[in-house]
């Protein structure tokens, strides 16, 4: 069977500088990916390119197919015009953005914006619009009442539904949310999780979440992809990839965090800061910052299958056990 | 000399807004011990930065004292011993360092300041650059800008650490850094405490982070402290069900991540209308008879030394409801 989204080659440049540079990726209808990463590695480049919205300094290449439920023909994302795009996106692929809770335009009623998403695809009256919206309000669990209300009156979590019941306004087959709960406290943080879950299940809705919070992902996502300064360094099953990473890169974000009731005390962090995208170092991107590194790290590695299902861009992956480190010394040490 | 380094005591910061009253702090009593690393968590507006403000003498108390080593804040003496003794860094350093100013000035305001014999600036300046892993010679003539995230952090705890405090208040020092930046910083602070004996106080929404750093945690909801304790004690085995709710909540990076769960219902109420009784009745799960009227004060719970404001470690309380002790 033929996959949801198919990405190849995706490439994104600023003049020169490569942003992205050469992703690829696979969804299935249904299917959660999560994009993990730091600031600056890519991961929300990518999403604007899957939905074609890059700024104007920045170009894209690279093959993008869609499939969504409902067309006939597979989607060429990647050859799309403009005006082409215009009736894919929120029809067929929607974004929930970064602080895209505080882009709902604060002099209009939360009814009448979510009203003119529905009225973009779709064909219908005041009154089939009306109902539609308060259906979509309902599904993300806001009262009607809501609709009724300016963005302003709304709290942040509210707020994140409210984008949320936008993206779902057309009924599409994908939904890219970057970093859709960062802005949120814990509590909300984690009732917006379950609700998109719940949304998954419920409409068949295959999601794309970025996040640099990896316990986000865990817990939300059935593979992740782990990317670091423009490339995609691990892929995988995300109970596969917590429980045994096969990059250094991964191991040592994951290491850095805690998990409550393991063992407590700081992990050695990783020395250093991501490359800067105008020059990236030679070989693998990660290797002046890798603690494992060894000769042929200097060479480009290729995104490879090291474990069923599990891919990396590691020389010296599969890694079956870690060398243990040595502490660094006291104070964190000097970073250019 | 008390035990403490600073001592809150029911202080009550109260705001005006549109015509009413918000109470942001509300009878919090807090102790902070030298060289103590003590972690406030809580959600967005349950008071915890105010408290910091408060504590910094930034912010105007309605009622009660804070007082550093028994000299009150608000005295004349008491204000210059914080000044000197107690710093401060926030959560965005490019909003707190002066674009215009290069590093080394930066770092050296503070001595000017407090009027400090010049002939130590240079020493004074180049170990606390050192002590926060910045190199003296690359970074002294940088402006802020030219820094990364991370940099600037350090730059603002190098400014922080030249008049050697016995305490520093961090607000969220870390959140808006992306992991590997994170743990560096972090290695910063807590070595500054152990080589130091710097008394840190973390105020962050991340319960993780704070289980994972500190020696006691104070869990603040609606301008009260709800719970207290030894950090292992408050978030492995909560004893308020609105810290049990938190913990609950936290993503777990793992393999299988947290399961399933059953989450806190509502929002933060509005702090101009704070419910009658236990401030968290309307949201609690575990809510019974007195709870909407009786206002509990922190009661022994738990571990030892571990206090939650909860009627469900009231024994009389949970007798006279006719309901079993769940605890």
């Amino acid at each position: 069977m033929s996959s949801l989204l198919e990405v190849e080659d995706l490439r994104v440049v600023h003049g020169d500088r490569p942003i992205v540079d050469g992703v690829d990726l696979r969804l299935d209808a249904g299917e959660a990916l999560g994009l993990a990463g730091e600031s600056g590695c890519g991961k929300t480049t990518t999403a604007l390119a899957l939905m074609k919205l890059l700024p104007a300094a920045l170009s894209q290449s690279g093959a993008i197919t869609l499939r969504p439920k409902g067309a006939e023909e597979p989607i060429n994302i990647g050859r799309r015009t403009e005006a082409g795009m215009r009736v894919v996106r929120w029809r067929h692929v929607s974004l929930v953005f970064q602080g895209a809770m505080n882009s709902l335009d604060p002099v209009k009623r939360i009814d009448d914006q979510i009203g003119e998403a529905i009225a973009l695809h779709a064909k219908g009256g005041a009154a089939a619009i009306a109902a539609r919206v308060e259906e979509l309000l309902d599904t993300v669990g806001l009262p009607a009442s809501v609709g009724r209300r300016y963005p302003h009156q709304l709290s942040g979590g509210q707020r994140q539904r409210v984008m949320i019941a936008l993206a779902l306004a057309c009924g599409p087959s994908l939904v890219i949310a970057d970093e859709p709960t960062t802005a949120l406290d814990v509590v909300m943080q984690a009732q917006v999780l379950q609700l998109l879950e719940r949304l998954r299940k419920e409409l068949g809705l295959a999601l794309i979440l970025i996040s640099h919070d990896m316990g986000v992902l865990a817990e939300t996502c059935d593979r992740i992809a782990v990317m670091y300064a423009g490339r995609i360094v691990e892929v995988g099953a995300v109970d596969a990839v917590f429980a045994a990473p096969q990059h250094p890169y991964t191991k040592r974000l994951l290491d850095s965090l805690p998990v409550i009731g393991g063992e407590r005390g700081l992990a050695a962090p990783i020395p250093g800061s991501p490359p800067d995208p105008g020059g990236p170092p030679p070989g693998c991107r990660f290797h002046p910052r890798c603690p494992y590194r060894a000769e042929r790290c200097v060479i480009d590695p290729a995104l490879r299958e090291v474990r069923p299902g599990q891919l990396s861009a590691c020389h010296y992956a599969p890694w079956d056990s870690w060398p243990e480190l040595t502490a660094p010394a006291a104070g964190g040490e000097v970073v250019s | 000399m008390s035990e403490s380094l600073m001592e809150v005591r029911d202080v009550a910061v109260e705001f005006r807004v549109r015509g009413s009253t918000a109470r942001a702090l509300d009878g919090v009593s807090l102790e902070w011990r030298p060289g103590e690393i003590l972690g406030v968590v809580g959600e967005s507006g349950c008071g915890k930065s105010t408290l910091a403000r408060a504590m910094m003498a930034l912010q105007e108390t309605a009622r009660g004292e804070i007082a550093i080593d028994g000299a009150a804040v608000g005295d004349r003496g008491g204000r210059r011993e914080l000044r000197r003794r107690i710093q401060m860094i926030f959560q965005d350093p490019y909003q707190t360092l002066n674009p215009r100013q290069r590093v080394g000035a930066i770092v050296t305001e503070p001595l000017r300041v407090q009027a400090v014999d010049p002939s130590v600036h240079a020493e004074r300046v180049e170990r606390a650059m050192r002590d926060v892993g910045l190199d003296p010679d690359r970074h002294l003539d940088r402006y802020p800008h030219q820094l990364s995230g991370g940099q600037r952090q350090r730059v603002a705890i190098a400014a922080a650490l030249v008049l050697e405090p016995d305490g520093l208040i961090c607000d969220e020092p870390v959140s808006m850094l992306d992991a590997s930046v994170r743990a560096q910083i972090l290695n910063v602070l807590v070595a500054l405490q152990k080589q130091r004996g710097l008394a840190l106080i973390f105020i962050t929404h991340d319960l993780s982070l704070a289980w994972m750093l500190c020696d006691r945690i104070a869990v603040m909801y609606l301008g009260r402290i709800v719970e207290e304790g030894r950090a292992v004690d408050v978030i492995e085995r909560p004893q308020h069900p609105y810290t049990q709710a938190l913990v609950t909540a936290i993503p777990v990076p793992a393999a299988g991540g947290g399961g399933r769960r059953e989450l806190l219902k509502g929002e933060l109420p509005d702090p101009t209308a704070v419910p009658s009784g236990c401030r968290f009745h309307p949201r609690c799960p575990r809510r019974f008879e007195p709870c909407d009227s009786v206002d509990p004060g922190l009661l022994e719970a738990g571990a030892s030394g571990q206090r939650a404001a909860c009627l469900l470690h009231d024994p009389a309380a949970v007798a006279a409801s006719g309901r079993g002790r769940a605890a």
